[in-house]
């Protein structure tokens, strides 16, 4: 065990046991349970996925503007799904399908909790793992297979599933009324899978919130990332669960012939289809039950990372610690009682219609105490441009183009018109996606120096900002104006409704696909960034080269395998004491008693 | 729950002292550093607690998808409760007798007691599977299989995921006694049969609240 | 640097804007008093949205901005300002509540429609669709303005007889069965929705209203227009493969037009 240097911000310490490093490869970083390697393979996943998602989205994008084209190697691929290497019309819906599922499930729920909360959390809150080290490698592992799975549907005959991401019956239930194959019993079967690993996650994160903290780490001194990864587990366990059911059921219905979301006297093509007297709303709500907390498992740890981006590098504390806390606790609690705005156009009774519009609406004012608190945490502020920090206030600025277009969408009476449109689509993917996936880019340029000990490119970084943060708004942007006309979702044509050619719809489908191209193409670039820094970055050995305040920064970069080397730091103050005054640095970090931050004689101690 | 617990809190378990493992400051306790103190077992039954919650909701699922799909349509056909079902109740209920009793070895220490009653209570878990089994026989016998009626789907649906949570449960229970073998330090010993028992007086629970559904909700 | 990502944020803003008040693209003009309103809670929508929208870009950029350029002076060391953050949070809370309110008699004249209230006009037009995939079905009680029983063992495609309407059976004979919508003008219409096999949408964005169509439930939805045209009918859920081609068409028309098209229609069944 290689000795490590305990660092000299640390007032006092608690000795504890050492863990010692396992020496084998397989051991090291393949069934590793050090959730600092677990944290990177759940990145390298999302990494991964990530770019299996982007290159459906450009596919659904390229036929969206040239039907008939033809693509001579997507033909190699899928001789099915694309004969010559042109795109059918089920060929469109199923990379539709797989988009949304894989950047749902595998990149927006995988990287901001699993990949950066498991890194991180255990670190930011003093422990040298998480609660249950084996559980977590289970996770990942369950994760893994699910991703498997998922993948395996692309191959199998009949492809992929076509029936959304949401996956609603009859349509997902009966297989005569899509093509036949076991696409879509894979797709169950993964997202099944992936239930089980998130719940078990889950458990993990809230017990090693509540339990693992440092001496003098109180709730209300935590960080606020771990606050939202905190919130985030408790939604999972609570979600999942009922998606796992729901996955369950269907997957009953398609394969051994149970009538769970399957009514009777169905005919497809003339053809009577063997069920009887099950309800395909019941789906739809036991699956929002589950989706609408799923928005704020993919969202909420972004919002956390970039609070604690914006403090860090506008040099000011978080304005109103406290109402971020509540707000966190308020958004992912009103996250439960929502679902039902998802199916105001499909004939649940109107007065619980009304009733979830309200609560919808109020889900806005925790989130316009979040943005107010940005904008007042930079104000007054010493801002420094890291990249980081761009990635943030891209953040702040994507969640407030996305959450307002939610107002119009929250309303039944005005959703009549946007529901299943492409407003829709413009709005879910500003927030839950892009909005979340800068959060992680955010984390991940200003975790890169701890967990590689090397800096990421800053140029090569502000450039792809740059080009994403443009490229974002230009291609979900028009999408407003689509719904506008309105432009109805997951169509895999526009030549059949009249209004859609008159209304210029195929000219925004043309802005917003060159727009993508280029958007994804400056993926690459953050692509090549991450990769080559890790391998040959700059050196950066500093414990804390942003001048930051929590626990992270106070261990060597990478940090040593059970993080504090059993000696963990003693906490005396909040997360984000920046510039206090008579403080003889500008900053503070948690494990600074108040001699290391005023020097002889200590004023009155600082409190929370 | 706080981060720490203050020695007059802690459980008097601890202080008996172990073999294996440093003493350390009772600020320590609770952190998983340290292997010997007791917060690991309150750590292990903190984590069934929380687990219960999402246990908790995949059930609460099935359930409001049951009563949903009751009201649905006229083709449910209430289903008896195979009689054998009172006795797999009866064989759950003294073997959460029994779990309680192993825990109590375990507090005392006693390697063979602990094992004794561990050996019985999973005996009496998979005499509680062999039950449900009967009483999937029973139905099946009645010409009743899964798919006959939305009432039996949710009978055998019920019954299975209940069946498959008590199947981990008698999995860690031969845990346990991979870490008597071990001869693991007693307080993770302890840790891991407090959370096993906690979790099978749960299973219990669940069961009794299933079996009600099953009567009385048909 | 931080006046660039400001101009940049500026320029989003304006540019994300501009189009929604120019009317670029646009919502087809309304053709019932029904959308009409629909349109004022949109309106008020857009402003309540449009305004906090370019306030917050706008506080964005300019904090950003201001807070980026070199000053001896320290960071302020606020913690927060609570009577600022309640006045916010009250502000927010009354606007965006305040919208679902707002919007509440619209919404319940388009959904309320059991309600005692909203008692439906004797004299209203019913027509019942079913969609099935990828074509929509129209059915007309014809002259006895009575629908005949349907039976799904009769259901013939081919045949022309996609909803198994019997015949035989009383009410049946005269059910008018066309694949395109035709009601006359300044009527009320009430739309009977019905699918065969998996859900659809109907959704015709003139009148602002849209609903599933659930295999084994029956939607309503009610409609008085009050302008003559020729109006698309699209698919707003996904159903399968053919979803973006399933399409038909609302024709409005004067009363005499509508008599003299419904009896045209019953003259080719006999």
């Amino acid at each position: 065990m290689t000795e490590v240097q305990l660092s000299k911000e640390v007032a006092e310490y608690t000795e504890v046991h050492r863990h010692p490093e396992p020496k084998s490869f397989i051991w090291k970083y393949i069934f590793s349970v050090d959730h600092k390697v677990i944290g990177i393979q759940y990145l390298l996943l999302a990494v991964v996925a990530v770019f299996v998602g982007m290159a459906l989205s450009l596919l659904v994008r390229l036929r969206l503007v040239c039907p008939e084209c033809s693509y001579p190697l997507l033909g190699q691929f899928f001789p099915v799904g694309a004969p010559e290497g042109v795109m059918t019309p089920e060929f469109y819906l199923a990379m539709l399908t797989m988009h949304g599922t894989v950047m749902v499930f595998m990149v927006l729920t995988t990287a901001p909790q699993g990949g950066f909360g498991n890194y991180f959390l255990p670190i930011q809150i003093g422990a040298a793992d998480m609660a249950f080290p084996r559980l977590n490698m289970l996770s990942f592992w369950t994760t893994f297979v699910s991703f498997l799975l998922l993948m395996a549907a692309f191959v199998v005959e009949g492809g992929a599933p076509m029936s959304g991401w949401t996956g609603y019956p009859p349509l997902s239930a009966v297989p005569e009324a899509t093509l036949p194959g076991i696409g879509q019993d894979l797709w169950l079967a993964s997202i099944a899978v992936f239930c089980i690993a998130s719940l078990l996650g889950a458990l993990n994160f809230i017990v090693t919130t509540l339990d693992l903290r440092a001496k003098g780490l109180t709730m209300m001194r935590m960080p606020l990332t771990c606050w939202t990864w905190f919130v985030t587990a408790i939604l999972g366990l609570l979600a999942f669960g009922v998606l796992l059911a729901a996955g369950v059921l269907l997957l009953m219905d398609r394969n051994v012939g149970t009538s769970f979301f399957v009514p009777a006297g169905l005919v497809v093509s003339d053809k009577v289809i063997d069920h009887s007297g099950g309800s395909p709303i019941l789906w739809q709500h036991l699956f929002w039950f589950f989706g609408h907390p799923e928005v704020y498992i993919a969202i909420l740890p972004g919002m956390g990372v970039t609070s604690h981006v914006l403090s860090t590098f506008a040099r000011k504390t978080v304005f109103g610690y406290r109402a971020m806390v509540y707000a966190i606790a308020a958004i992912g609690g009103l996250g439960f009682v929502v679902w039902g705005h998802h199916m105001f156009v499909s004939g649940m009774s109107p007065y619980s219609a009304f009733v979830f519009s309200v609560l919808t609406m109020c889900i806005g004012v925790p989130s316009a105490i979040k943005t107010f608190n940005w904008i007042g945490t930079m104000w007054g502020g010493k801002i420094r441009f890291t990249s980081p920090m761009l990635y943030s206030i891209g953040f702040v600025s994507l969640f407030v183009s996305g959450g307002l277009s939610g107002i119009f969408l929250g309303q039944p009476t005005v959703d009549l018109y946007f529901h299943d449109t492409y407003f829709v689509v413009a709005h879910f993917h500003l927030i839950m996606g892009v909005a979340a996936i800068f959060g992680m880019f955010a984390g991940l340029t200003f975790w890169f120096p701890k967990m590689f000990g090397k800096m990421m490119n800053e140029p090569l970084s502000k450039i792809h900002f740059w080009i994403t943060f443009v490229g974002v708004y230009a291609i979900f942007g028009p999408m407003h104006y689509l719904g506008m006309l309105p432009h109805p979702r997951r169509y895999a044509e526009i030549t059949s409704v009249d209004y859609l050619g008159t209304g210029g719809a195929a000219e925004l489908h043309m802005f917003i696909t060159v727009a993508a191209v280029l958007t994804v193409l400056a993926q690459f670039i953050f692509l090549y960034n991450f990769v080559k820094s890790i391998f040959s970055g700059k050196e950066c050995r500093e414990e804390n080269p942003w001048e930051a305040t929590t626990l992270e920064w106070t261990i060597p970069s990478p940090p040593p395998h059970d993080n504090f080397a059993g000696k963990v730091p003693h906490v005396y103050r909040g997360a984000y004491d920046f510039a206090l005054k008579g403080a003889k640095r500008d900053f503070a970090m948690q494990c600074n008693d108040d001699k290391a931050v005023y020097g002889e004689p200590a004023p009155q101690a600082s409190g929370d | 729950m706080p981060a720490t617990l203050s020695p007059s809190e802690a459980p008097p378990v601890t202080s008996t002292g172990g073999g294996d493992f440093v003493t350390l400051p009772p600020s320590q306790e609770g952190n998983w550093h340290n292997p010997g103190g007791d917060g690991v077992v309150q750590r292990y039954k903190l984590g069934v607690w929380i687990g219960m919650g999402g246990i908790l909701m995949f059930f609460a699922a099935l359930t409001s998808a049951m009563i949903v799909r009751q009201g649905l349509s006229g083709d449910w056909v209430p289903v008896a409760v195979p009689p054998v079902l009172y006795v797999s109740t009866l064989v759950l209920l003294v073997s959460s007798f029994t779990v309680e009793r192993a825990r109590r070895e375990a507090v005392l220490r006693s390697s063979d007691g602990l094992r004794r009653w561990m050996n019985v209570s999973a005996g009496l878990g998979l005499a509680f599977l062999a039950c449900q089994l009967l009483g999937w026989q029973d139905l099946a016998g009645r010409g009743l299989y899964l798919a006959s009626n939305p009432a039996n789907s949710f009978y055998y649906l019920l019954t299975a995921g209940h069946g498959l949570h008590l199947l981990g449960g008698i999995a860690v229970m031969g845990y346990v006694w991979v870490r008597i073998r071990a001869s693991r330090p007693w307080p993770t010993r302890l840790a891991v049969v407090e959370a096993t028992a906690l979790y099978w007086h749960f299973l219990d629970v669940l069961w009794i609240y299933i079996l009600g559904l099953l009567m009385f909700w048909r | 640097m931080g006046l660039l990502i400001a101009i940049v944020v500026w320029a989003i803003t304006l540019a994300m804007s501009i189009p929604f008040v120019t009317q670029t693209w646009w919502m087809p003009e309304s053709i019932t008093a029904l959308g009409d309103e629909i349109d004022q809670a949109f309106n008020w929508t857009l402003i309540g949205t449009g305004v906090i929208f370019v306030l917050a870009q706008a506080a964005l950029g300019y904090a950003v901005w201001q807070f980026s350029r070199p000053t001896d002076k320290p960071a302020s060391d606020s913690h927060g300002n609570n009577k600022l953050e309640i006045l916010w949070t009250t502000a927010a809370a009354v606007i965006f509540v305040g919208l679902t309110f707002f919007s509440y008699s619209v919404w319940a004249e388009t959904r309320f429609i059991e309600q005692k209230s909203m008692e439906p006009s004797a004299d209203r037009l019913v027509v019942e669709v079913t969609g099935q995939q990828f074509v929509w079905n129209m059915r007309y009680a014809g002259e006895d303005n009575q629908f005949g029983p349907t039976d799904i063992a009769l259901i013939d495609d081919a045949a022309g007889n996609p909803v198994g309407l019997d015949r035989s059976a009383p009410g049946g004979a005269d059910d008018i069965m066309v694949p395109e919508m035709q009601v006359p003008v300044n009527k009320e219409i009430e739309v009977v929705l019905k699918s065969k096999d998996v859900l659809h949408n109907f959704f015709v964005p003139e009148l602002r209203i849209k609903l599933d169509t659930v295999p084994g439930l029956v939607g309503k939805l009610r409609f008085t227009a009050t302008k003559e045209g020729k109006y698309e009918i699209v698919c707003s859920e996904l159903c399968g493969l053919g979803h973006y081609k399933m399409r038909s068409f609302l024709h409005v028309v004067s009363e005499e037009e509508y008599d003299a098209w419904i009896a045209e229609q019953a003259s080719y069944l006999f």
